[in-house]
């Protein structure tokens, strides 16, 4: 009886430290938003401030894509800012015109970038008829570590900010 | 050996469960560590959103200035009463009715209205303050400075913009995309509000464009709204109403079928837009006065 239980607890602390180990990769999280955030801001004027979103991106031993969809006013001038300093692993980011349920693979993206460009900015071209534009951060497979890295990019909009101009600049109103 | 029959069985269940609980964010995916990038179902990690496609819907400042680009006048009393505030009381309700006064906020200070864009600020303030985003004022500092710059329309902006950055950032901070989502939802029906009761001698060609437009996100914001989960009945109904209203736009014969649409150049029939100002009215009314 007494090997039955020195077995039984031998297979318990076995499960538990297969168990363990799993679950006990430190996550390492690289995303400074703050400091991104700032630096986006800086890099809208002169655009007014519309939106802004982080994505996280967590890195693994395969392909991802995360895709973001931007619906876009008519006759409405953007700029879209991206900043990758927050990403300990380069990834690559395509801006197209359709979904990617609706994509072709001949489709060619508006607009690439690599992230090791850390921060870029994408105006839709004037006159462009879509009503959504469609970011794709492509993440590629990483190898395994024993921790699990994390990071994000932050994505910032601006529109033209004709409305100042138009009231005179900063009236004085009441 | 009877007890042993009881306890090795139940011990491999349990070796099982942990297994399964704990080995689900490292096993191995070999089938799907392809060369090609492909959609993959995201496993549970940590605080990171499950869902790989996400929203980028643009703030309520950014839809009234294209409303304003359009030429929307200000019309007196088409704004939500800030004496409502009081009547909303599920967290649903405050949310969407935070996304109705942002709009009015918009509304009335790109129009020059500051006194009573004061008053839908003490509103948005009270709501804030009700779901637990007080701090998107920055302990009150934000608020001072709007009611300070009340005469400098530009200073005014400015601080509804940092709100704004605010409550992206608190959004983001605390994962609450959902919460985005139903706030979004409020101030898209109250800009629409605006846009179809501050028309009263526009010709119609002029309203149609601008409606038509802010159709371009209706299907956006159906699809960010699907993503939020435990919906209360009014959400809910909230949300049919607007599926039922894309249905009704896309499935018009002055859009259907139609892979590019110029919204500048595109006719609707009055009847049509009549029918699209009913259900946008309905729907606002249901949010700002709850039964």
């Amino acid at each position: 009886m007494k090997k039955i239980l020195f077995g039984f607890g031998v297979l318990a602390l076995m499960a538990f430290s297969y168990t363990n180990l799993n679950s006990s990769r430190e996550i390492v999280n690289y995303c400074d938003k703050e400091a991104s955030k700032e630096k986006c801001k800086k890099a809208l004027v002169p655009y007014r401030y519309s939106s802004m979103k982080v994505t996280d991106v967590t890195f693994r031993g395969y392909n991802q894509i995360k895709e973001v969809t931007i619906p876009l006013f008519f006759d409405s001038k953007y700029r879209f800012v991206f900043n990758t300093e927050g990403l300990p692993h380069d990834i690559k980011i395509e801006i197209y015109d359709k979904h990617s349920t609706e994509r072709k693979k001949k489709d060619e993206p508006l607009f690439s970038a690599e992230s090791s460009q850390k921060q870029f900015n994408f105006e839709p071209e004037e006159g462009f008829a879509g009503t959504n534009i469609y970011v794709n951060y492509l993440i590629p497979a990483v190898e395994p570590t024993s921790d699990l890295e994390k990071g994000c990019v932050v994505l910032m909009s601006g529109f033209e900010n004709e409305l100042s101009f138009d009231s005179g600049g900063g009236d004085e109103t009441n | 050996m009877k007890k042993l029959k009881f306890i090795l069985p139940l011990f491999f269940g349990v070796a099982t469960i942990f297994s399964a609980c704990g080995g689900g964010e490292e096993a191995p995916k070999v089938e799907e560590n392809t060369t090609d990038f492909e959609y993959t179902a995201e496993e549970e990690v940590e605080d990171e959103p499950t869902e790989q496609t996400q929203y980028f819907l643009p703030s309520a400042l950014q839809i009234g200035s294209v409303f304003q680009k359009s030429g929307l006048q200000y019309f007196d009393g088409i704004v939500n009463s800030p004496m409502n505030v009081e009547k909303y009381e599920s967290k649903n309700a405050k949310l969407l009715n935070f996304g109705t006064y942002s709009a009015d906020l918009a509304y009335c200070v790109l129009n020059g209205q500051n006194q009573v864009a004061l008053n839908q600020m003490k509103a948005l303030r009270e709501l804030a303050a009700g779901v637990g985003m007080q701090s998107i004022f920055n302990s009150e500092a934000l608020f001072g400075k709007f009611e300070r710059n009340l005469g400098n329309q530009d200073s005014v902006i400015e601080v509804m913009v940092q709100i704004q950055e605010n409550v992206d950032m608190f959004i983001d901070d605390n994962n609450m995309q959902s919460m985005a989502n139903i706030i979004f939802a409020g101030a898209w029906i109250e800009g629409m509000y605006i846009g179809v009761k501050a028309t009263s001698d526009e010709p119609e060609s002029k309203i149609t464009g601008r409606l038509a437009e802010q159709m371009v996100i209706l299907d956006n914001l159906v699809k960010a709204l699907g993503t939020v989960e435990n919906k209360t009945e009014d959400l809910s109904n909230i949300e049919k109403q607007l599926v039922d209203l894309r249905n009704y736009f896309n499935g018009l014969e002055e859009i259907k079928g139609k892979d590019q649409i110029n919204f500048k150049e595109i006719e609707i029939s009055i009847d049509h837009l009549r029918s699209i100002a009913d259900r946008v009215v309905k729907m606002r009314t249901q949010i700002v006065q709850p039964v």
